[in-house]
């Protein structure tokens, strides 16, 4: 029995963290609740504002403490998705439970704000651990930076506006264009000057459009964790596939045990394999820790290794020649 | 013709002395053109605990012995902020390959350039770079060449900036494109242009940048 896990083996996690940008009023709760079986944590009653037919199972949470409480509940434990709407209250909410548990300090703004900083870490990690998908929805702001239109998350605090975007799989905003009478709207993941922080895995498109719902609420689910899901099954066969070339250079190289074995090695397989990743490198630092085992160089001229071992000895015989000689 | 050398530190130095807005513009002018001469220089505070930072997970992430002294020297609850940051950088750069050279030819115009760099880690698909920052703003590092050049010149298709403030951390994830190349050749030309107009800065450039390999 081992303990340990090969980096192929781990599985890819199947939960997916994202934050949704926008406007008000564009569809941002709604379309977070297309996501595989959701809970909405409500700040702010907005699912008041969803479509009856596609709202949820919801949580109207008044203050912190609930949201708290919930979470360590097993109630939970029924939902895949945890929808938290919009980050900008819960933001408030953790400031006003910070306040009320330490009034006095709270006074103080270099306090209070490291202290709603580390409420928020703490209540991610629970988050994090709890293994469901967690959506955040905010609303946006834009702020003109040397003469650059910059778009911010509406949130107080600079800790977390830095600190969330970082940990999420996607962030993505969710725009919407009318002409001739129509609206489509797109999520954009699209990272530019103006969206510094926009993310995205690399399989998944800059910009996707996301339909109107008619039969069912399910675009994320169908397009954006489908798309997580496709992604992860290919990189765990790259994975598997990247850990036998590597444990097979590994192997070759490891049984080289004289230099001319390794000058073999060197002229005939060496970077002769199809390369994945940083396969090469690998290879090229498997081939180093034996250069260095074997106690041999490289010679430019003849493009060969040359033990060290065979000049010492050569040297050491050179000498006892040069000693017979002056006796 | 000769062949020019570009790294990753020679257009952000660049970038960086166009853009900045908080030093002096003699002091920034100064910066650049001891980046375009070559001279080695003490560095300041800020790149000094870069270089720790990088030291100690370099330190911790290469022996498993190193690994386990530092995981036994936590307490077994209320681990401090700075020590879980330091164990997810370790765990993140851990089996990766250190101070891995890249290189790869461009050619704008007539003009032939070797793009180089000095990876911090490389590890599987990804590289990582690790920064230190005392004030850390989302999209921080979207307008370096860094990511660029290095994704470029290995075909890798993941780059992360692993960013720590020495408490917290923070990563910036950047993918390989088809227009990769072609966002380069705009930031070396955008260089290479502003060079006309600074007798100084090109007299630097073509005599210390010259490519061995020519």
């Amino acid at each position: 029995m081992t303990f340990l896990t090969k980096p192929s083996e781990l599985k890819s996690p199947t939960s997916i963290k994202g934050l949704i940008l926008g406007d008000t009023n564009n569809g941002k709760t709604t379309l977070a609740l297309s996501a595989p079986n959701p809970v909405l944590i409500d700040f702010e009653n907005g699912l008041s504002r969803v479509s009856k037919q596609w709202q949820s199972i919801s949580m109207q949470c008044k203050s912190f403490e609930d949201f708290l409480n919930f979470l360590n509940s097993k109630e939970i434990n029924q939902f895949k998705t945890i929808v938290i709407d919009p980050l900008g209250e819960m933001a408030d909410q953790i400031k006003a439970y910070v306040i009320k548990n330490d009034p006095k300090s709270s006074k103080d703004g270099r306090k209070l704000y490291p202290a709603i900083g580390n409420e928020f870490k703490n209540v991610w990690t629970i988050l994090k651990n709890k293994g469901l998908s967690i959506l955040f929805v905010s609303h946006t702001e834009e702020i003109l930076k040397n003469d650059v239109e910059s778009l911010k998350i509406r949130c107080e605090g600079s800790f977390i506006k830095n600190f969330l975007p970082t940990q999420m799989d996607f962030v993505g905003i969710l725009r919407r264009k009318d002409y001739n009478g129509k609206t489509q709207r797109f999520l954009d993941f699209q990272k530019n000057e103006t969206f510094t922080f926009a993310k995205r895995w690399r399989e998944l498109e800059d910009i996707i459009e996301v339909p109107t719902n008619t039969i069912e609420n399910k675009f994320l689910t169908n397009v954006i964790w489908k798309n997580w899901e496709e992604k992860n099954k290919k990189e765990e066969e790259a994975n598997q596939n990247y850990d036998s070339l590597i444990e097979e250079l590994k192997t070759k190289i490891s049984s080289i045990d004289d230099v001319d074995t390794l000058n073999l090695y060197y002229s005939s397989i060496y970077n002769q394999h199809e390369k994945l990743w940083n396969s090469h490198d690998m290879e090229k630092a498997f081939l180093n820790d034996k250069v260095k085992e074997l106690d041999c160089t490289f010679d430019k001229k003849t493009k060969e290794f040359v033990s060290n071992k065979k000049e010492e000895v050569k040297t050491e015989e050179a000498k006892k020649s040069e000693v017979v000689k002056d006796e | 013709m000769s062949k020019y050398l570009i790294t990753p530190t020679l257009i952000n130095a660049y970038q960086y002395y166009i853009n900045d807005e908080f030093k002096s513009p003699a002091d920034s002018r100064a910066d650049f053109l001891k980046t375009l001469s070559k001279e080695k220089f003490k560095p300041s505070e800020v790149m000094q605990k870069g270089i720790e930072l990088e030291d100690t997970i370099k330190e911790i992430s290469s022996s498993d012995f190193a690994h386990r002294s530092f995981c036994d020297s936590l307490p077994e609850d209320n681990i401090e902020q700075r020590d879980i940051t330091m164990l997810i950088l370790v765990d993140t750069v851990k089996g990766g390959l250190w101070q891995q050279t890249c290189k790869k030819e461009l050619k704008i115009g007539n003009q032939e350039f070797l793009l180089y760099g000095k990876m911090d880690v490389i590890k599987r698909d990804t590289i990582y770079d690790i920064k230190f920052t005392s004030n850390y703003e989302l999209g921080k590092f979207l307008d370096s060449s860094q990511h660029l050049i290095y994704l470029y010149c290995t075909g890798l298709p993941k780059f992360q900036y692993l960013i720590s403030d020495g408490e917290n951390y923070w990563i910036e994830d950047y993918y390989n494109h088809a227009n990769i190349e072609n966002e380069i050749k705009s930031k070396i030309s955008d260089f290479l242009g502003y060079l006309e107009n600074d007798k100084e800065a090109k007299e630097m450039f073509e005599t210390k940048w010259i490519s061995k390999q020519n």
